[in-house]
């Protein structure tokens, strides 16, 4: 009996054709990638005009706008889809990408924009919104507890939609943020939250939060009722 | 990209690999004709029924074999006891009248040397194998026999399907019988088979006797033959047509000895033939077949233990979810931008399609119904079964503890 002969084109062929398919899932990935940051761009700049709008709105009619300024729930829900969808970039292209961390920069930005301009108008127009910081971190081993604290949050916010929250890695690489963390005297502990103009350091549960914020317990009571 | 990616990438790339190159090889023969079914010059067969404690299905295997149209005076059916402590014998007994049945019993040794037994009693041209809980159609003899007619050909193995499957577990085998059949078959076409099983695969007689007859061959002696005969460089083909429906194991514990059986048989014999890896004397066999086999094994292994460290990363993080915040009601809202598209989930798509196609051309070639309930078990189990078989049969193939029947 003979040795059997090897069919060289038929191994290189298939190797070809299977390099193919992996090279096609690759660019398809890479191209849904920048689609969604292109998306992601977009909605940020839709908020920044939102924000530059409202702002020059305020400045120029003053009082007479605080209706329409003061609860502004498209603008927070904006912002709350933006930070779903710069979540999920995170996760498909890696908290280390140069893309992400320039968005998530700029996402922040827009929101330290938003709470001065909520502050402003709070102060104007004699509100009392709730606006509640959030510091956490991205780096293993910085922030054991940042998960369950985000778990937390996002109930709350659940359950309290006009509840402001705003959330900051504390490791971004920004000035804005660097200068926030100093003027809020943020503790190195983390995860970190700032409720009524006092900073925390270490997990808070629900009820805790609840604790530090009378006014969503009246917004219970007033369910209750 | 950690080690754990590399790995995994590095096992699905080999997969996608191997169902490309078959799928490549199945085309290419498409339009090859096949051995025409013929009543002349049709050789004389044996099939050999070795039997252990098999009452309840041997009956109906030996009618299947007597219905098969086939010359009578060129068939001699052996059934074999093996030592049974059943019912067995009395049920071969009342076969005894036929006259080209042959009722041997002996004390129970192994399927191997049930077969080895037989073989003494018949000086038939082809010899072959069928195990007592499968029955065959009426022409796979004729079929099989056909391919005898080209003298290079030593063996010749048949298509087997699953027999009215009703449990779960046999629903997917139903699946994974197709792809089987699609596998067997390209296997022969590229001279690459390793297992000659045991429902209805013949073999020449001048073939078996230089080679040897059946060893023990780690609880597995159709696949210890096959490499024996792939050694020596052997013809082997595949008869598709040739239809063989075999009973699957019903429960899980059933299968799980199946087929850590096979796993363990495939690995121990891996190494006692471990001169035909990766040779290209032994052209897709070596090259390919047989070190594919083997990396899919560990692969399937490796994913397998990702998989599980994954869910147990998930179902801790709900766990810690629950604990924080109680009982969440999840957000539902479709939004284009979340859906999939990551490399990893094209590629185990792209996979899943072949996958796929595989089973519709292997169901396709034993005449059965293209798309049924059992795909999707198929899909949705087999991954996740799998590998606690191949797991435990590394474990005992590296302990060479051996394995049990049943």
């Amino acid at each position: 009996m003979q040795g059997r002969p090897s069919q060289w084109i038929k191994y290189i062929l298939a190797f070809v054709i299977t390099a193919f398919i992996f090279a096609t899932a690759i660019i398809a990935n890479n191209f849904f990638n920048a689609k969604r940051i292109e998306q992601i761009r977009s909605i940020e700049e839709g908020i920044s005009i939102d924000i530059l709008s409202l702002d020059t709105q305020f400045e120029l009619l003053q009082e007479q706008s605080c209706q329409s300024i003061s609860e502004n729930p498209i603008l927070s829900r904006e912002l709350d889809t933006l930070a779903r969808k710069l979540s999920f970039a995170e996760a498909q292209l890696g908290a280390d990408n140069e893309e992400v961390l320039r968005l998530k920069r700029h996402y922040s930005l827009l929101e330290i924009k938003d709470l001065l301009l909520m502050q402003k108008v709070s102060e104007k127009c004699g509100l009392e919104p709730v606006f509640l910081l959030y510091f956490y971190s991205n780096e293993k081993g910085a922030c054991m507890d940042c998960k369950r604290q985000g778990y937390v949050l996002t109930e709350l916010a659940k359950q309290y939609p006009s509840l402001r929250i705003y959330s900051f890695d504390y490791n971004l690489d920004l000035s804005a943020v660097e200068t926030l963390i100093s003027l809020k005297n943020i503790p190195e502990e983390l995860p970190a939250l700032v409720i009524h103009d006092k900073a925390y350091g270490g997990f808070k549960k629900i009820e805790e939060i609840k604790e530090l914020i009378p006014e969503l317990k009246a917004l219970d009571e007033q369910v209750e009722d | 990209m950690d080690v754990t990616q590399i790995v995994m990438y590095g096992v699905l790339f080999v997969s996608l690999y191997f169902e490309v190159f078959l799928l490549i090889t199945f085309f290419e023969h498409l339009s090859a004709p096949k051995p025409a079914r013929s009543k002349r010059n049709l050789p004389t067969a044996a099939v050999i029924v070795p039997c252990f404690n098999e009452e309840k299905t041997v009956g109906a295997t030996l009618n299947s074999l007597l219905n098969l149209r086939y010359p009578i005076e060129k068939l001699h059916i052996i059934a074999v006891d093996d030592g049974s402590t059943d019912n067995t014998l009395e049920v071969l007994k009342s076969f005894e009248h036929h006259l080209h049945i042959t009722i041997l019993t002996k004390e129970n040794g192994g399927k191997h040397t049930a077969l080895n037994t037989a073989c003494e009693y018949t000086d038939a041209d082809i010899i072959g194998c069928l195990d007592a809980d499968s029955y065959v159609d009426q022409d796979a003899l004729l079929y099989i026999a056909s391919h005898f007619k080209d003298p290079a050909v030593s063996a010749v193995t048949p298509g087997i399907k699953v027999d009215n499957a009703k449990s779960i577990i046999q629903l997917m085998q139903k699946a994974e019988y197709g792809l089987a059949i699609f596998v067997r078959n390209v296997f022969a076409l590229m001279d690459a088979q390793f297992v000659t099983p045991g429902p209805f695969s013949f073999f020449r007689r001048e073939v078996i006797l230089s080679v040897g007859k059946w060893n023990y061959g780690h609880s597995t002696e159709d696949l210890e033959m096959c490499l024996r005969l792939q050694k020596e460089h052997h013809k082997i083909t595949n008869e598709s047509r040739a239809l063989v429906t075999t009973t699957a194991p019903k429960t899980f514990r059933a299968l799980y000895k199946q087929r850590v059986r096979w796993t363990y048989g495939f690995l121990r014999n891996a190494l006692d033939y471990s001169h035909l890896f990766f040779n290209p004397k032994y052209g897709a066999l070596g090259l390919l077949v047989l070190p594919l086999s083997l990396i899919s094994i560990f692969g399937a292994t490796f994913l397998f233990g990702s998989l599980i460290w994954n869910t147990f990363v998930r179902i801790t993080e709900e766990i810690i979810k629950f604990q924080t915040v109680g009982i969440s009601t999840p957000t539902v809202q479709f939004d284009i931008f979340y859906v999939q598209t990551s490399t990893l989930f094209t590629i185990v798509l792209a996979l899943i399609i072949l996958t796929l196609v595989i089973i519709g051309i292997g169901k396709k070639l034993s005449n059965e119904k293209i798309f049924s309930f059992d795909i999707p078990v198929y899909l949705t189990l087999y991954g996740f079964l799998t590998p606690i078989w191949l797991t435990v049969s590394i474990y005992k193939a590296a302990a060479n503890s051996g394995v049990r029947w049943r």
